[in-house]
Order: C-alpha cells, then sequence, then structure tokens
C-alpha cells in the first residue's frame, strides 16, 4: 500500500537573486561574507569555521551521512534582498507558500512576533508594537549582527563554539537567517514568537543560526516550523541554536520539524541555564530523511532546571536519531527528560541521550523516560542513554521500554467501530499527547491531522 | 527435594558461578546457548575485580534464555569497565542483565551492556537492570544501557539509576541506635539483597 503524500512537498519557480555556485571553499565563505556586508570580525570566524569543517571528520556513530554529498549543495540562496515588515511587502510567490502553510493567519491569530525564512534569507519579519517598546529584540540574526554588534559578541558561539562538532562548525561558515531574540530583565512575553522555516531550491542548505538571550527574571516561548519540497535530490539543514537564560529566566524553546523525505536534519541545539533558570526544549520531529539532533541543557547555576521532551515519528526509509543531553554543573539542579518515538512503514528511531553529574552538582537529580512504539515487524528501535555521576548525592533515574502497540488497546477501539489502522493512528495520537498539550490548540488539531496523515497505509498486511 | 544439579540436567539449566579471584586482570566470556537451554551467570567481586570484562552471550537456539547477575562492590581505588552484549538470534528467546555496584572510598564503575534483538528474535524478551549505590564523595559511576531492536513483537526495557542511600532509610536506622558508620553496611546489604536472593 502506498505512503501517503507529504502535503508540503510543493516548490515555487521563484528565480533567486542570488545564488553561490554548488560545493564549499574558502571563497564560497567570503563571497557570502561579502554578499552580506559583513565585518572583518564575522569573516574571519567564518574562515575559522572552515578550516575546522575541513579537518573534522563526519561522525559515523549515529544514521549513515555518508551519502551527502557536500559538492552538490548550494550553501547561500537568496531570493529577496532585505526582510519585509508587512506581508504585503513580500514577493506574491514567496507569500503564497507562505499562505498555504497557515503562516499569516496563525500571526493574526496566535503570535506576538513571527520571522519567515526562505532558502537562506529571512523573507519577513514582524514584532507587536507593545513588546517593542518594552525592549524586547525579535529579529534575524543578519540584521542583530548590524545592529546589536555588541551584544551579539557577547554571546555568538559562547554555548555551541566553532568547533564543537563537524556540523557547527559548517554552520558557523556559512551561517545565514535565523532568529535573535533579547528580552530584557523582567519581561515576561506572553504570547509565543514564531519562525518559519522553509527550503524552496534544489540541493539547497540551509544553515540558519539562532540565539536567545533572556535576561534575569524574564519569560519567552519561541515556536519555530520547517518544511521543504520533495525532490528527487537531497537537501541539508544544518542549523545552531543557542539559549542562554540568565538567573530565574525561563525559555521554552518549541520545534515541529516536518522536512520532506530529503531532508539531512543535522542541528546542534544547547541551552545554557544560569541560577534559577529553567529551560524547556519541546522537540516534535516528524519528517526528514536523516535527523540527529539532541537538545541540550547546561544547568550552570545553582537551582537550574530542565525538562526536555523529545518526540519522533520515523516512517519508511527515515531514520529520527534523537534525544537530549543535560549536563549538571552546579547543586541543587533538576532535570526532567521524555523521550518518545513511534517506528512504522520501516522506519529507524533512536534516542540517544547523556545524563551528566560533574564534580560540585550536589543533589542533583535527573529523571530519564524513554517509550518506543514499534507498529509493524520491518521497523527498529534503539536506546543508547549515558548516565555519568561524579557526585555521591546525586540522584539519578533512568527507564526505557520498546514494545509494540498494546492488542487489548486495538482490539477495545476495534469494537467501537474504528478500522485496525485508524485504532492505530489514535493510539499514536495518543501517546504524543504530550507533546500535543504543549502547543496552542489549532496547532495541536494540525500536529495530530499529521500523525493520522503518515500513519495511513502503513499496516502491514 | 531436587538438588540444583539435577535440576540443571534435567531442565537444561546452566547455572555458572564466578568470583573476583576466577576472572583475573581482563575477563572474558562468550557464550552461545542452543534451543531449550538456559543460563544462569552469577559474578561477584568484592575486594579485588578485573579491570575489563567483556561478556557475549548470543541466544542462538530457540526457546533459551540468558541472565546475568552482577554484584560488584568496589573499595579504595578499585576499577572496572564492565562490557556486556546480549544478541537474541532465534525466536522465543528471554534475556535478563541485573547488575549492581556499591562504590565506596575512590571506586570507579563503568558498565555499559547492550542487548540486540534481530529481526527474526520473534517474542523476544529483554530486560537489562543497572544500579550504582553511591557511598563516597569520590566515588564515580558510568551506566550504559543500550537497546536495539529490530522486530515489533519484542519486549524490551531496562533502568538504570545511580544515587547515595536514602536519607529516610538512614534517619531509621539512626533512630534506632545505629551510628551512621554502622548504619552504611546495613543499607548496602539491603541494596543487594533483591538481586542475590535472584542468584
Amino acid at each position: 500500500m502506498k505512503h501517503s503524500a507529504y502535503q508540503y512537498g510543493f516548490h515555487d519557480s521563484v528565480r533567486p537573486l542570488y545564488r553561490v555556485p554548488h560545493g564549499l571553499s574558502e571563497d564560497t565563505v567570503r563571497e557570502i561574507s561579502a554578499q552580506k556586508n559583513e565585518s572583518a570580525w564575522m569573516r574571519d570566524t567564518r574562515l575559522r569555521g572552515y578550516a575546522l569543517f575541513r579537518k573534522k571528520p563526519i561522525p559515523t556513530w549515529g544514521a549513515d551521512l555518508s551519502h551527502i554529498d557536500f559538492d552538490a549543495i548550494s550553501y547561500y540562496v537568496r531570493a529577496t534582498d532585505k526582510p519585509a515588515h508587512t506581508w504585503s511587502e513580500v514577493p506574491k510567490k514567496i507569500k503564497t507558500t507562505f499562505e498555504r502553510l497557515g503562516v499569516p493567519q496563525n500571526e493574526r491569530k496566535f503570535f506576538a512576533g513571527v520571522g519567515a525564512q526562505y532558502d537562506s534569507e529571512v523573507v519577513y519579519h514582524h514584532i507587536r508594537k507593545d513588546l517593542d517598546k518594552q525592549g524586547v529584540i525579535f529579529t534575524d540574526t543578519d540584521t542583530a549582527l548590524k545592529q546589536y554588534p555588541e551584544l551579539f559578541k557577547k554571546y555568538f558561539g559562547t554555548v555551541v563554539p566553532i568547533g564543537d562538532n563537524v556540523f557547527s562548525a559548517l554552520n558557523t561558515a556559512c551561517w545565514s537567517g535565523g532568529s535573535f531574540i533579547y528580552v530584557p530583565k523582567g519581561v515576561k512575553v506572553k504570547l509565543p514568537l514564531q519562525a518559519y522555516f522553509r527550503i524552496n531550491e534544489k540541493r539547497a542548505g540551509q544553515f540558519e543560526r539562532t540565539l536567545i538571550i533572556a535576561d534575569e527574571g524574564s519569560d519567552v516561548h519561541y515556536i519555530e516550523g520547517c518544511t521543504a519540497p520533495t525532490y528527487s535530490t537531497d537537501a541539508l539543514h544544518a542549523a545552531v541554536v543557542e539559549v542562554i537564560a540568565h538567573k530565574g529566566a525561563h525559555v521554552r524553546y518549541t520545534t515541529i520539524q516536518n522536512w520532506s523525505s530529503n531532508v539531512y536534519n543535522l542541528v546542534t541545539k544547547r541551552a545554557r541555564a544560569e541560577e534559577g533558570a529553567f529551560i524547556e526544549w519541546v522537540d516534535g520531529n516528524l519528517g526528514s530523511k536523516i535527523t540527529m539532533k539532541y537538545p541540550s541543557v547546561l544547568l550552570a547555576g545553582r537551582g537550574a532546571r530542565a525538562d526536555i521532551l523529545s518526540v519522533a515519528l520515523a516512517g519508511k526509509k527515515q531514520h529520527q536519531d534523537t534525544g537530549a543531553k543535560v549536563i549538571h554543573m552546579a547543586p541543587d539542579t533538576v532535570s526532567n527528560i521524555l523521550s518518545k518515538s513511534v517506528s512504522f512503514g520501516g522506519g529507524r528511531a533512536s534516542y540517544r541521550g547523556v545524563a551528566q553529574v560533574v564534580k560540585g552538582a550536589h543533589r542533583a537529580k535527573i529523571k530519564v523516560r524513554c517509550d518506543a512504539l514499534l507498529c509493524d515487524a520491518r521497523s527498529r528501535s534503539d536506546t543508547y542513554p549515558t548516565i555519568k555521576v561524579e557526585e555521591q548525592d546525586a540522584r539519578i533515574e533512568h527507564e526505557a521500554t520498546v514494545s509494540r502497540i498494546s492488542d487489548k488497546e486495538l482490539f477495545y477501539l476495534a469494537s467501537r467501530g474504528f478500522s485496525e489502522t485508524e485504532a492505530a493512528s489514535l493510539v499514536v495520537s495518543g501517546f504524543f499527547e504530550p507533546l500535543a498539550k504543549t502547543l496552542p490548540f489549532d496547532y495541536a488539531i494540525e500536529l495530530n491531522r499529521l500523525i493520522r496523515m503518515e500513519m495511513e497505509n502503513t499496516k502491514q498486511k | 527435594m531436587k538438588t540444583v544439579k539435577s535440576l540443571a540436567q534435567k531442565e537444561n539449566v546452566r547455572i555458572i558461578h564466578i568470583t573476583s579471584r576466577d576472572m583475573g586482570v581482563a575477563f572474558k566470556k562468550h557464550i552461545a546457548t542452543q534451543a531449550h537451554e538456559h543460563v544462569r551467570l552469577i559474578l561477584v567481586c568484592e575486594k579485588t575485580a578485573p579491570k575489563t570484562a567483556d561478556i557475549a552471550i548470543t541466544l542462538k537456539g530457540k526457546n533459551s534464555s540468558a541472565s546475568v547477575i552482577w554484584v560488584w562492590r568496589g573499595t579504595k581505588t578499585m576499577r572496572s569497565d564492565i562490557a556486556i552484549s546480549l544478541v537474541h538470534a532465534a525466536p522465543h528467546t528471554a534475556s535478563s542483565v541485573h547488575f549492581k555496584a556499591a562504590c565506596e572510598d575512590a571506586a570507579r564503575i563503568s558498565f555499559t551492556a547492550l542487548a540486540h534483538v534481530q529481526k527474526n528474535a520473534h517474542d523476544a524478551t529483554t530486560c537489562i537492570n543497572a544500579h550504582a549505590l553511591m557511598l563516597s564523595p569520590s566515588a564515580i559511576a558510568f551506566l550504559k544501557p543500550d537497546l536495539e531492536v529490530e522486530t515489533d513483537d519484542a519486549q524490551a526495557r531496562h533502568g538504570a539509576s545511580a544515587g547515595k542511600p536514602s536519607d529516610t532509610e538512614l534517619f531509621y536506622l539512626r533512630s534506632r541506635g545505629f551510628s551512621e558508620k554502622e548504619s552504611i553496611p546495613l543499607l548496602r546489604e539491603a541494596f543487594f539483597h533483591d538481586i542475590v536472593s535472584l542468584a
């Protein structure tokens, strides 16, 4: 039976204003920097990133990355000259795409600010006036580099250093777009800020760099969504996200990733929580060919807290290698990790996590729970947790289960008139309920709809 | 009353007891089970322990099972790097690992276990439990229980924990007149009690 169609697989016949030739070299990096009219500092940082990218090997643990052809990727594609601040200023075809994706409509209903990125650049950015007046900065990262250079330099690369891994080095070399958010002391942004990332060009790479700084006592929720057209050639998404939560701040970062099945999604996301800060990562992975992503939190201040919810749906020919990492570096820190994955139609879902307590992190508490559902005999599930404890009075618990959908649950639903596939979809939606309840209502409905679509026609006779 | 030996002979059960004296510095044990064979490996490390231990069990035979029960008590500067691999290569197989380590002084334990259920290992069940009791500020524990499951009708689970003796339990003993020095050995024995009774 056919796998259901990916509804975002359309593409636009938009001619880019500028595109670097395929492949990555030092000249390409210089060209990207020149196109953006950047300072010498950023150009030199990019070049250091490039040098490290060339030295570091591609990891062989995790998913199979051996088929990525780095020379076939285009590392910078620009569709417009500069970001618009109203939808009427956005070129028609691009605006139509985002309307099909529901972005402007959702901005009106749910969000305090929205950024929309199309290939390598942000094409639209807007923040509500009242937040602007309170000193909240929500702009694209390229603009932030120019308008707030001191603030930018203070934090850029401090949580994810250039040489952290091969893909953070690649991102440092050719980053473009992404969100920059600064929330001043004591300001609580009541409605979420949203960014939407869309790849349109064939064989494109998208390397957004997001930097969120929540000053003392502030509160912000950031949501991002991502989709791409379905091509027969591969695309690469290697983003870096750095979050800094100062004393007593609260940041929730939600991602619903629904890339098409030709996208390699290799992302480094890390947050640093200072004293009393609270970081939440809500990470939903529904799409892509291969995802390798492990949202992390460094609990660096006394009493810091982290909650990580990682959800993955691995269908036909997909490998979701996801998880979470928490490093406790200070006393009285607490973290919770909940990971849920569903594998069906031959898909593979792997949980990879680290729970570490370093010396001095007295009375640290960590709880990790991983649940995996296997829907058929063709699919696969793996769990690779790592627990490292260097303090006697820390308390760490980890548990994981892997099983198929309960026959009792299926029988109960079948006896109420649901078909086997409808019943399986309902069970999976219920399994993902912890993710759905963190989202705005319409998003939660959309998520359940997406899960249902993905689950259709997967039951193997 | 059946003796252990007669039980083993009748039901094809192989029970292997190994102490740290038998293990030496680098311990290796590879076992492949036949159909309907049940293997139980009971290992005890006290006062000394191997620097490295590599146990690989392949459940090749249908309806076979294996269980590993390991008590590791680390004192002074004892260090062990333990790796256990359980491969389910046939249907209706079962495996379990119960590992408990009590780390005193500057002891360090590194424990990794992988349970791999292959595609044809229908109706397999596997369970890995790894727990570390930290009895000193200088002790270090590294636990890594991995699962790889390639069939949807297997049941796999694992659990791991690390922590010091419960304050509640310590208080209970102190309130009954035991000093802290006397309480710790009691709590350590209680920690090991459930897997010792499995053995």
